[in-house]
């Protein structure tokens, strides 16, 4: 019976908290363990990007092609790890101090992240995805016209 | 009014701080829209290496009799079957990490439609248990490559000393 009154107050207002789903403290603890794991896998991200600019340093001092070669390396892959790690940073951080202080507003930052995280992600692996089959069309392209000249 | 004063006087104390507001829902519809897609990625690409697993170890084991090196050859003979067999668990564990994304998609989709508790309750152990078998998956495969590089060091040391007389 309790739940009757219940749906007429549904979409009314922008922010205001919606009463029906509730961090419930099983929901709660899954969010503070899924934040744990989240900061597990920055960090990794962290220490690989880390690797990755030793090794554009000492490309950068080997010489002038070594320079070329450390800042293509250090640019492309800085961009592709530095935004995955930061987001994943950020929604683990955010969801942990949301969870923990009871802030709506803090908790609400930290799903953005985690959106951000899935939106820069997921464009990523379509234009790879892309860039693929680009190259497999091209090749098939190519070696038809190989083929066909024999 | 005793009804509803039970009612109240049930509910935990915490869960007057945090609520879910629009803007989670609105974040929470896009999140799971990628998750969706990621899964989806996932199931084909274990379909396609279920594929492949069975294909590899033969097609190795002629390339290596082929090209005449048939003490590899003779070592895939042997132990191919467990390299298939930790093929296949990776491929096990990558089908198991959609099924959680879906899952997590499906849950969130379906609490936030219905605004069922349940569902939203499900959602977020999916979620946690798709990063927590990644995050493991992920450990495993970093110690895997840390042994695996060691034990290849030693060996190619071994057989430089088996050469340098």
């Amino acid at each position: 019976m309790e739940d009757m009154n219940q749906p007429l107050d549904s979409g009314i207002g922008s922010n205001v908290p919606e009463q029906r789903l509730q961090f419930t403290e099983s929901v709660r603890a899954d969010l503070i363990e899924t934040s744990k794991w989240a900061m597990f896998f920055a960090v990794l991200l962290f220490i690989v990007l880390g690797f990755i600019a030793f090794g554009a340093f000492f490309a950068m001092v080997s010489g002038p092609s070594g320079f070329f070669v450390g800042v293509v390396l250090l640019g492309l892959y800085g961009v592709l790890l530095f935004f995955p790690a930061w987001y994943y940073y950020k929604f683990a951080s955010l969801t942990r101090q949301g969870v923990d202080f009871e802030n709506n507003q803090i908790l609400d930052e930290g799903f953005a992240y985690l959106r951000r995280f899935y939106n820069f992600v997921g464009t990523l692996v379509i234009v790879l995805l892309s860039f693929y089959l680009l190259i497999l069309v091209f090749g098939l392209f190519t070696a038809g016209n190989l083929f066909g000249n024999f | 009014m005793e009804v509803f004063d039970n009612q109240f006087s049930q509910a935990p104390h915490s869960e007057q701080g945090l609520q879910v507001t629009r803007n989670m829902r609105l974040n929470w519809l896009t999140t799971s829209k990628w998750a969706i897609f990621f899964s989806v990625l996932g199931f084909i690409y274990v379909a396609l290496m279920f594929i492949v697993s069975f294909a590899l170890m033969p097609m190795l084991q002629t390339i290596m009799s082929m090209s005449g090196q048939d003490a590899m050859a003779r070592l895939i003979d042997s132990a191919g079957v467990w390299i298939m067999l930790l093929f296949l668990l990776a491929v096990a564990v990558i089908f198991l990490i959609s099924l959680f994304h879906l899952r997590f998609a499906s849950n969130i989709q379906r609490a936030m439609q219905y605004d069922s508790q349940q569902a939203f309750e499900s959602a977020w152990r999916n979620l946690r248990n798709y990063f927590r078998i990644n995050g493991i998956f992920t450990i495993v495969s970093i110690v895997l490559y840390i042994i695996g590089t060691i034990a290849a060091g030693s060996i190619l040391s071994g057989m430089g000393m088996g050469t340098d007389f």
